[in-house]
């Protein structure tokens, strides 16, 4: 698909199904003003993501991607409301935010990250993808590739670290 | 990159993979911030981690 032809696909995604994303999100935030900001954020990010590479199935791939920021913005809410709840010991210090909406896109990140994927050995790519994109536990990842979770833990390191050396090479 | 700091990368891994699959608990969320609060480099190293969660979250699967 050109680049043209997806951009205006994900418009009509994010227009035309809007209701169903953010149901997606609704489901794991149980907010709708939440859930509406990731739909939005997806949408921002989708947006930058589409000069990058194109996707197949581009209304799964938009709903994969609303699910997985809304369990990580999930994911980060918890974290604060536990430390919230800290908050009169006067401890805190400050933690940059790690909510996906505060985490900005560009495309060389992007593009960097997407080659440091391809670089990896075939079955490291499916583990972490399996667990990344699939948002399955690192048990489930071993069950279904017949390996043990020690070596899956290995691989998802392996994986993110490789992109962390492509991503902050110069 | 490495450079000694490798230890602080693994471990920013591990705080992410435990947040990230619903692992922690008040005390777990606690323990994390403690560890994020003990050195900038423990800051750097799991924001790090979370960038790249968040890039890597969308990218689609290979050939499919």
């Amino acid at each position: 698909m050109d680049a043209c032809k997806w951009r205006a696909e994900i418009e009509d995604i994010f227009v035309n199904h809007r209701a169903r994303l953010c149901c997606v999100a609704m489901r794991i935030l149980g907010s709708a003003d939440q859930a509406d900001d990731i739909v939005q954020d997806a949408y921002l990010k989708i947006s930058e993501a589409q000069a990058v590479f194109s996707i197949r199935q581009p209304i799964a791939y938009a709903s994969r991607v609303v699910r997985n920021l809304a369990i990580d913005r999930q994911r980060r809410c918890l974290f604060e409301s536990a430390l919230f709840k800290e908050e009169e010991q006067g401890e805190l210090v400050a933690v940059p935010s790690g909510s996906p909406e505060a985490i900005e896109i560009d495309r060389q990140a992007l593009e960097r990250v997407v080659r440091a994927l391809d670089e990896l050995p075939d079955r490291t790519r499916r583990a972490f993808e399996l667990y990344r994109m699939g948002g399955h536990t690192q048990r489930e990842v071993a069950e279904q590739l017949g390996v043990s979770t020690t070596l899956v833990n290995f691989m998802i390191r392996d994986a993110l670290s490789h992109c962390r050396g492509c991503l902050f090479a110069d | 990159m490495g450079n000694g700091s490798d230890a602080v990368w693994q471990a920013a891994l591990d705080w992410l993979m435990l947040m990230h699959e619903g692992e922690l608990d008040d005390a777990g969320h606690r323990e994390l911030h403690a560890w994020l609060a003990a050195s900038p480099t423990h800051r750097e190293a799991f924001r790090e981690a979370e960038r790249l969660w968040t890039l890597t979250g969308l990218v689609p699967p290979k050939d499919k």
